[in-house]
């Protein structure tokens, strides 16, 4: 019974990860950059929904719809305004990709404190459907049950996109080669703004999910971030499959090790776990 | 062979006029030595208070309700004309010099120097937070200058042997005895978990009140400790459930203790005492847990409703200016500006080591109480009549139950189940 609950908590929290993991991965799998402005992405679709709740009573769950476009609009302009002119500017890959990570710290220092000055840096949140219920005997509030269930739907979602439509054999493609993507005729400029879009509406959909279940505050996306680094290392960069992966190790290890060992140790043995990887596979578990 | 000089040396006009110069010359010298050392009134236009605060950054909403508190006292000073200074002989107003040290203790340090050595401030108040305070009390007893911390109340901050450091409010380890206190009250409380994450003061805290429940002989049958910002504490929780404990303490910031509340109304944890520190007073928590909240008890350094003089007056005026209730920092903020002006008015003076000396003196009632600096227990300067109390939370509002006499509700016990 209590192998069966570590097991399910372990799930959830490696659903919510996934979803912010996968974002990230495809992201600086794709377009090679060093997204640190990703867990701000979270944070902003977390205060989206706890505004819409707060002042407009919206459905959390509705209200994905909302941090969804506005993760657009924000892609859009991240787009045009940041990466287009980098890409631009730089002379080869390897530039772009260090200056990226200059340029992306720069954005989360500028979302974190416009976050600051809009609506100060108090702890906010909401509670939404926190009532246990039973999934094979073992209690789950009903929240956390709905946001894994989102969670993976989104992972799927995403899967399929990628695998079984012309645009997402486009962004493979893309990945793989960007000068022979651009030769077989593949537009490059509207599939980095697809990655891009996928990548943060990813984000503000997790955003969304996790205003219910935690106090939110404007440096919240850090730790985040760090867990989608992680993920991404682990499971390989770019890689959909090694991104999932990589959530499953975190979430077991934080709910098993917690239960057996102590909570002390999970960050740990979770990323000592990433370290021996990385040694026998620098690239990643799934790295093509 | 004939030589044509007096028998004398000088003639004796000649002698008469050295004589008169020898004298005059004498007497300017002792003229001006008198007027150099004859005491002056010294003259003096206005006080000037600087501090530091962590303006931007994570405690920037903390650290703005400190700045307000610090505000409000200037302004109320000033619409008086100033403090009395005697040295001076009128009153002087306030002139308050204030920067943003983003919450970094390396640029609050530079930030003090720059107070004391260019700005040449008359009195330095306290920076936001512990860690800050910490690392800024250092300079201020390079420069001799006394300095309160109104919200720095981590205990290694006084064990250091300063002379300069005074605390504004109450110790972490009388955090602790106050709930202590209460579980000692309590007979049917045996069995005690407590869970903390590795927040500075949370761990602090966690230490003091695993040593105080050693002490009265109580089962601490439960005691984890797990990163800040942990995503997921279902497991942990999970584990202290099997251990079916009487009370439950979870110290943590506001953010742990909200997922830590969450998972123990999850798994359906329901001791007879659920207690929580620290932001258990910031209405931030209760908002985000709604009903969920109702009966959890939590660690309370100031209320409202407490019967001290000047301090329903200061309410009021905060609301006024502010719109808010004042939360816990204003009020440490408010009383450390009080002590300043009784520090000063006793001194008589602005110079540093006279008002260190009246601080030491001083034996005042602030908005939180009487107030007296003194050695406890290796820690100097504290408060000698420091009180914390236990509060809870009865329909949607934080009420006093602990320590008795200072009670503003009557306690829920045993804690009623989730919501």
């Amino acid at each position: 019974m209590i192998q069966l609950s570590l097991f399910l908590y372990g799930l959830i929290t490696a659903g919510i990860y996934s979803l912010i993991a996968l974002g990230f991965s495809l992201s600086s799998g794709t377009l090679h950059i060093l997204n640190i402005a990703h867990g701000d992405f979270v944070m902003i679709g977390a205060y989206i929904t706890y505004w819409l709740f707060t002042l407009y009573n919206v459905n959390p769950l509705l209200s994905i719809i909302f941090s969804f476009s506005a993760s657009l609009i924000i892609a859009f302009f991240v787009d045009k305004l940041v990466i287009n002119p980098l890409e631009l500017k730089c002379k080869n890959i390897e530039e772009f990709h260090s200056v990226s990570v200059l340029v992306f710290f720069a954005l989360s220092m500028l979302l974190q404190n416009m976050v600051f000055l809009l609506w100060g840096a108090n702890y906010v949140g909401y509670t939404y459907l926190d009532t246990p219920i039973l999934i094979l005997g073992v209690p789950i509030a009903a929240i956390r049950l709905i946001i894994a269930i989102v969670a993976y739907l989104c992972a799927i979602t995403l899967h399929l996109f990628l695998f079984e439509t012309y645009t997402g054999t486009s962004i493979r493609a893309f990945s793989q080669n960007k000068e022979r993507a651009l030769l077989i005729g593949i537009n490059v400029n509207r599939l980095r703004f697809i990655i891009l879009g996928i990548s943060v509406a990813l984000a503000g959909i997790a955003g969304s999910l996790i205003s219910a279940l935690y106090a939110i505050f404007p440096a919240i996306g850090g730790s985040y971030l760090i867990r989608a680094m992680c993920i991404a290392a682990l499971g390989g960069l770019g890689s959909m499959k090694g991104a999932i992966f990589g959530s499953i190790i975190l979430g077991f290890s934080e709910s098993f090790v917690t239960f057996y060992i102590g909570s002390g140790l999970q960050d740990l043995l979770a990323y000592s776990v990433l370290v021996l990887i990385l040694l026998v596979k620098p690239s990643g578990l799934f790295a093509r | 062979m004939t030589i044509l000089l007096s028998k004398k040396a000088i003639t004796r006009t000649q002698a008469i006029i050295v004589i008169v110069i020898i004298l005059i010359a004498a007497i300017a010298t002792g003229v001006y030595f008198a007027l150099i050392s004859r005491p002056q009134t010294p003259t003096k236009n206005e006080i000037v208070i600087g501090c530091s605060l962590s303006l931007s950054g994570a405690n920037s909403a903390q650290a703005t309700n400190q700045l307000n508190a610090y505000k409000l006292w200037v302004d109320q000073v000033n619409e008086k004309g100033g403090l009395f200074v005697r040295e001076y002989g009128t009153r002087l107003p306030i002139r308050l010099v204030v920067y943003d040290d983003a919450g970094d203790a390396t640029t609050a340090v530079k930030l003090y120097e720059k107070l004391i050595t260019e700005d040449k401030v008359d009195v330095l108040l306290g920076p936001y937070s512990s860690a800050v305070f910490f690392a800024v009390s250092t300079v201020a007893e390079k420069y001799h200058m006394p300095i309160i911390g109104p919200t720095a109340a981590s205990n290694d901050i006084y064990t250091r042997g300063y002379n300069y450091t005074f605390i504004g409010q109450q110790t972490v380890s009388n955090w602790a005895d106050a709930v202590v206190s209460y579980i000692n009250s309590k007979s049917d409380l045996q069995k005690i978990a407590i869970a903390a994450s590795s927040f500075r003061v949370a761990m602090m805290m966690a230490s003091f009140v695993k040593e105080g429940i050693e002490g009265i002989d109580r089962e601490l049958i439960f005691y984890e400790e797990y990163p800040t910002g942990t995503q997921d504490l279902t497991a942990l929780v999970q584990k202290m459930k099997d251990n079916n404990p009487d009370a439950v303490i979870s110290l943590g910031t506001l953010a742990d203790n909200v997922l830590f509340v969450r998972t123990c109304k999850e798994l359906n944890v329901n001791p007879k005492f659920f207690y929580i520190a620290v932001g258990y007073d910031a209405p931030q928590l209760l908002d985000t847990l709604g009903e969920t909240a109702e009966g959890l008890c939590g660690m309370i350094t100031f209320h409202v409703k407490l019967p001290y003089p000047g301090l329903e007056e200061f309410v009021e005026k905060y609301k006024s200016k502010y719109g808010l209730l004042p939360p816990s920092e204003c009020a440490d903020a408010y009383t450390t500006c009080q002590i300043y002006q009784a520090a000063i008015e006793s001194a008589n003076s602005l110079n540093p080591e006279s008002i260190k000396e009246a601080l030491l003196q001083l034996d005042i009632m602030t908005i939180k109480g009487r107030f007296k600096y003194g050695e406890v227990n290796g820690a100097r300067w504290i408060n000698i009549y420091q009180v914390t109390y236990v509060g809870q939370v009865q329909n949607g509002t934080v009420e006093l139950i602990w320590p008795r006499a200072y009670a503003t509700s009557e306690e829920i016990y045993p804690k009623p189940p989730w919501r």
